[in-house]
């Protein structure tokens, strides 16, 4: 539905002047109502005294503004049938229907029959309250061309093994993405200098735009809210540096800047700042890189692209562009490394894969053993050390997850019932796999969890730039974490809990000044809750929360996981023949742990995980149900074999992660 | 019938029917004449658009069908000399002619399986073609 829009201006200065105008309007509006909504005593501690955020664009004002900020959950790495990976697997799907679905509506799900009528459907049971359509950009404009009669280059031997031949297709067109950057051009069919294919590429673009504006609530029940996006897929030589670009409004460059039009990740953060932030209007993005453990320990390096270390100018433009990581999604968890560099922490041997970059998954001679800066957790601490070199801090990481789906699903991470994401996995373009409906060692993915005063993309926006956030591995768990040096020690059973979260620390992504250090160590607050499922399908108890600690000690980055809360022997268990289970467990969890090792001269970051008890892995239900046992060869059909490989565990602990607070000896802002 | 029309006709019938292996990142089982027609589709790629991805595929391709285009041919030169030795006319047609049939009847059984076609389901010959 049309909305009216801000006008644009081109003036650098008449920016800033409505931005002031803006921040002032925003300001006096909340004077006016937000004791009613908070009430006086929230009002006089909130963190919001002044605008929490600035609006960019033109909507009504959410019903539910809640000025000490609410988890929303949501999906923010979606594909539909304008990635390449996903129609040649038979998604259908666009992003108006993957918007449908994370309402809560029933899409169809490939394979279709002659009529083209959807032999399998899906529905959420609970919508999400936010998505972002994220497909591969790469290809737009090529899949329009060989899908649109009459368009130049629509009969060129490309399109017709493209239509022929999907699958053959899906490797001969993703080979430019996946060589030598050096060397990535437009396809000869697309014309000079890709003109036509570049063409062809802003009618999906425009598609993908409407879908998020339509889908949009701009009502003030603020319902539901989507961010137009796109994946920017670089693999170079098969390892994986692919990032989604997040816009927070409508206002979006004309066409995406994609890995053929930019091979260089530095040089696409360059380009959004000079295409999208100082070109457009209302225009901003965030860069959210995943899969890093698919990287073979290239997305996260210290030294450039060129080989030189990296410079405090690098580490500025990196965080600035990149202040979120996606830690977990379908192709695996990136957190941590069971027995990688100094972790002995055997939480960390989640959802692994057995491959370190994608040619791995065809052949086993381009697998290695993962690098250490392939998990998240070492790059976290990679970057206290370069802040100790250089001042900045390059890889200041917020923590989201996501689906990746390739089906159009945003936020179909349930275990039961796993359709498969398509994608890498399991293809269903013209029958329902026979056996497992994904490659065993995929998962149904995650969701991202923002805390924002209201479901607005404007108040999400800046939930991300300010790292507000964390992930889940598919469950609705909610997490609350402040730091601080003056928390108090009965904060847990405090119903103010989070005002004085907020006024006397900071929540998770923010810093904490070493001011306070001089009073001793840190105290962190952290609350969590299960996930109360739907009737039919109750969530499971949480088994403990966890604080992990990563620090710098003579030159030496180290970690420590602390078991600060709930049940710490892990008691709970799951019977994998009937995914029954049993033992304690936990509806809500809190504590205020402080560090018992805290050295106010050490850097040092700290993020929550938040562990539920055991259950059955998606893998063992579906091969439960096919009668699958494994120590009875006949009943391991075609296509069940995985459920007897012993690499991959028959149950899941689904978890939290979230963002880190950091510490930072001399000044540094925050509590 | 000479040997030589023998020896035509029985490697055009298995160029068209005979279930052969083939391997591209996935493998599969299909007539050589199908291997040449993503053979060829794939060369008319790669004059046209190059590409390394390319050039290692249709490498595959083209040494994969090469291969059994020759072992086919070699297939079929022995049986047209062992038909050959037949010393009826109608006995060395007979005998070809009901080769012939054999494997195109065989050929409409789905004994074929290619992960590009029918998602890797068992197909016959007119499926593949589709």
């Amino acid at each position: 539905m049309p909305h009216p829009r801000i006008a644009p201006s081109g003036s650098t200065r008449a920016r800033a002047l409505r931005t002031v105008a803006v921040t002032i309007a925003v300001a006096l509006t909340l004077a006016d109502v937000t004791p009613d909504a908070r009430g006086a005593d929230a009002a006089a501690t909130s963190p919001v005294a002044e605008p929490p955020f600035v609006r960019t664009e033109q909507r009504a004002r959410c019903d539910h503004f809640d000025p000490l900020r609410r988890p929303y959950f949501g999906d923010l790495h979606v594909h539909t049938a304008f990635s390449l990976d996903a129609s040649t697997q038979g998604t259908r799907n666009r992003p108006g229907d993957a918007y449908r679905f994370a309402r809560g509506e029933a899409v169809g799900l490939q394979p279709f029959d002659a009529n083209g009528k959807p032999r399998r459907t899906l529905r959420l049971s609970r919508p999400l309250d936010f998505a972002a359509v994220t497909d591969h950009a790469e290809f737009f404009g090529e899949l329009d061309v060989c899908t649109t009669s009459g368009l130049p280059g629509h009969e060129s031997p490309t399109c017709m093994i493209y239509r022929r031949w999907p699958r053959l297709a899906f490797y001969l067109i993703n080979g430019l993405t996946s060589g030598d950057p050096k060397k990535i051009r437009r396809f000869a069919f697309c014309g000079e200098n890709g003109k036509d294919c570049l063409e062809a590429a802003r009618t999906p673009w425009q598609e993908i735009r409407d879908a998020a504006e339509g889908a949009y609530d701009r009502t003030s029940a603020c319902t539901f809210t989507t961010f137009v996006g796109y994946e920017w897929t670089g693999g170079p030589n098969t390892n994986n540096l692919h990032r989604n670009v997040l816009f927070r409004s409508d206002a979006v460059p004309k066409l995406p800047i994609s890995y053929v039009d930019e091979p260089s990740a530095e040089n696409l953060w360059r380009r959004i700042d000079a295409e999208c932030r100082k070109s457009i209007d209302r225009c901003d993005a965030v860069i959210v890189p995943h899969n890093s453990n698919l990287s073979g320990g290239i997305m996260f390096q210290t030294v450039k692209e060129d080989g030189t270390p990296i410079d405090a100018a690098y580490a500025r433009a990196r965080v600035d562009a990149e202040p979120l990581a996606e830690i977990m999604q379908h192709k695996g968890d990136s957190e941590c490394q069971l027995g990688g560099a100094n972790s002995g922490d055997e939480l960390c041997g989640f959802e692994k894969l057995p491959y370190d970059n994608f040619g791995g998954k065809f052949s086993s001679w381009m697998r290695h053993a993962p690098p250490d800066n392939n998990f998240l957790r070492n790059v976290l601490k990679t970057g206290l050390l370069e802040e100790e070199r250089l001042g900045v801090n390059p890889f200041k990481l917020g923590i989201i997850a996501s689906t990746d789906t390739h089906l159009g699903t945003p936020g179909a991470v349930d275990e039961r019932n796993h359709p498969g994401h398509g994608g890498a996995g399991a293809p269903a373009s013209d029958d329902v796999p026979a056996g497992l409906p994904d490659d065993i060692e995929f998962n149904p993915g995650g969701l991202a969890v923002l805390y924002a005063e209201e479901n607005s993309r404007d108040a999400l926006f800046e939930a991300m730039r300010r790292r507000e956030v964390y992930g889940t591995s598919g469950p609705r768990i909610t997490v609350r974490l402040f730091g601080g040096f003056g928390l108090p020690d009965d904060l847990c059973s405090d119903p103010d809990l989070v005002a004085k979260g907020y006024r006397l620390g900071v929540p998770m992504g923010g810093d904490l000044s070493a001011a306070g250090s001089a009073t001793g160590a840190p105290g962190f607050v952290v609350r969590a809750e299960r996930d109360g499922g739907t009737a039919t399908e109750p969530g499971t108890p949480l088994q403990r929360i966890q604080m992990v600690k990563g620090w710098i000690e003579n030159g030496e980055p180290r970690e420590q996981v602390y078991d600060v809360a709930g049940d710490t022997n892990g008691s709970a268990s799951v019977d994998t023949a009937t995914c029954a289970t049993s033992g304690p467990g936990a509806d809500a969890l809190c504590t205020v742990w402080r560090d018992p090792d805290f050295d106010p001269a050490q850097r040092a970051f700290y993020y929550a995980r938040v562990l539920e008890n055991p259950t059955c892995r998606w893998s063992t239900r579906i091969c439960n149900e096919a009668g699958v046992r494994c120590d009875d060869s006949k009943t391991v059909k075609q296509g069940f074999e995985g459920c007897c490989d012993a690499r991959y565990p028959k149950t899941v602990q689904e978890r939290a992660w979230t963002s880190p607070i950091w510490y930072a000896p001399g000044a540094a802002p925050g509590a | 019938m000479s040997t030589k029309l023998i020896r035509r006709l029985l490697w055009l019938a298995l160029l068209v029917a005979l279930p052969v292996p083939y391997w591209l990142f996935e493998s599969g089982r299909v007539p050589t004449l199908w291997l040449g027609e993503l053979t060829a589709f794939v060369l008319a790629m790669l004059l046209s658009e190059g590409g390394m991805v390319t050039r290692i595929v249709a490498t595959l391709f083209v040494g994969q069908t090469l291969l059994f285009v020759g072992l086919t041919w070699l297939l079929a030169r022995f049986a047209s000399r062992w038909i050959g030795t037949l010393r009826s006319e109608s006995g060395r047609t007979t005998v070809v002619v009901a080769a012939i049939v054999l494997l195109l009847g065989v050929a409409l059984l789905p004994i074929y399986r290619s992960p590009l076609v029918a998602g890797g389901d068992a197909v016959n010959v007119i499926r593949l073609f589709e």
